[in-house]
């Protein structure tokens, strides 16, 4: 039995415990020394033990003379029959309905895979889109020049015809119109005039010079 | 020493039994077992053992014969209820101190429902009707009984009940108050002052 003595907040409290015969031996003990060397608490204690006793003779006597509610044997009858019918409609009652299948995984599993599916899909988008077409390599498209002179016209043509695509670089798209039906020396010869415009013209000049338009 | 003889030296007649009287006898727990598996017998052996305590108790507490059966009732239908949910290691005073604070709860829910006040004249008027003692065979013994009865009628609801859980329900105080769901001191207190003011008003 835990000790209840020191959680009691004054005198009757605890003599009403002691007098319940509700404290532990140990805590009796420091009682009944207690009651050894107070007399106060001593008359304490006779006054409530006397009050107890009081009471009870009180409520017996009242009880000795007062007739239940109702009889035994109907009360206990009534409880009874309830009983058997309440056993009567649960066992005559729909069984209950099946228990909504839990979850397999935990339930942040759920958003969690969402949140990542969606990453996983901006990615690839990012991905694709970052792809774009490399621009026409200018140097690559000069790279195999066809040997035949009819071959070099429909090579200009689809040169020509590329750059004004791609049209990413103002004097590519210029210099393609311009050698188109052109001899090879006049595409050369207008690079040259062109050669104010060094930087962009290198590229194209040097690949031409030399396959030897 | 029992808890019934702390309160009260010599048990009463209609007080519940501490413990078995006779060995045999299958425990609460026992019988609810046997409920639980749908045995009718056990639960009426149950209700037998607890009937006079229950109703006394009831009785006491709502002031009205009537009142006092259909509590009883409802109480062991509440019991029903919620008998796959009892456990005795987690209610203090075992089945018995379940039973009676469902009977409490019911008890509650009533003077809720009606008004404590309606119930308190309801209390005052089945004294003066059924036990105030005819003039011309007034006793003092009647006199001191309808003395009592009044004066149980005027504790206050929480002080009464305490008294009545102590008496009827032979509950330790520490159960008490987990049944009322107040401190172990303010248990103590109320069934302090209720036995003093029972006594002050059989003084007067």
């Amino acid at each position: 039995m835990t000790s209840l003595l020191h959680q009691l907040e004054n005198n009757e409290a605890i003599l009403l415990m002691y007098l319940a015969d509700e404290l532990s031996a140990e805590d009796r003990a420091e009682v009944e020394q207690l009651l050894g060397s107070d007399g106060s608490m001593r008359a304490e204690l006779d006054r409530l033990r006397g009050l107890r006793d009081g009471t009870v003779a009180a409520l017996a006597g009242l009880d000795a003379t007062t007739r239940l509610p109702v009889s035994q044997s109907v009360a206990v009858r009534r409880a009874t029959r309830m009983m058997r019918q309440w056993q009567i409609d649960r066992a005559h009652a729909p069984p209950p309905e099946a228990p909504i299948r839990e979850l397999r995984f935990p339930w942040w599993s759920y958003p969690l895979t969402t949140a990542a599916a969606v990453l996983i899909a901006f990615l690839v988008w990012w991905g694709n889109r970052s792809e774009r077409p490399a621009a026409p390599d200018v140097a690559r498209n000069y790279e195999h020049v066809p040997p035949g002179p009819q071959d070099v016209l429909e090579w200009k043509e689809e040169m020509a015809a590329n750059h004004l695509e791609a049209s990413l670089n103002p004097f590519e798209e210029e210099f393609a119109k311009f050698i188109i039906n052109r001899p090879v020396d006049e595409g050369i010869a207008r690079l040259e005039a062109m050669a104010n415009r060094p930087d962009d013209l290198d590229l194209i000049f040097m690949n031409a010079t030399e396959r030897n338009w | 020493m029992g808890v019934t003889a702390s309160l009260n030296p010599t048990p009463p007649a209609t007080a519940a039994p501490a413990a078995p009287a006779v060995a045999l006898e299958p425990t609460d727990e026992a019988l609810i077992e046997l409920l639980r598996d749908g045995s009718t017998s056990a639960g009426e052996i149950l209700v037998k053992r607890y009937c006079q305590p229950l109703l006394r108790y009831l009785h006491r507490l709502v002031g009205s014969d009537h009142l006092a059966e259909e509590l009883h009732q409802q109480a062991w239908v509440s019991v029903m209820d919620h008998l796959d949910r009892f456990d005795k290691s987690s209610v203090a005073g075992g089945f018995k101190g379940w039973l009676f604070r469902i009977a409490t709860n019911k008890a509650n829910d009533h003077w809720r429902s009606s008004g404590r006040d309606r119930s308190a004249k309801q209390a005052l008027r089945m004294v003066t009707d059924s036990h105030a003692p005819d003039a011309s065979h007034r006793l003092d013994g009647a006199e001191q009984e309808a003395k009592l009865h009044e004066a149980i009628a005027r504790l206050p609801e929480n002080q009464r009940q305490v008294l009545m859980l102590r008496y009827y329900g032979n509950l330790k105080f520490v159960e008490i108050a987990e049944t009322v769901g107040c401190p172990l001191n303010t248990a103590l207190g109320r069934m302090h002052k209720a036995m003093l003011k029972l006594k002050q008003m059989m003084e007067q």
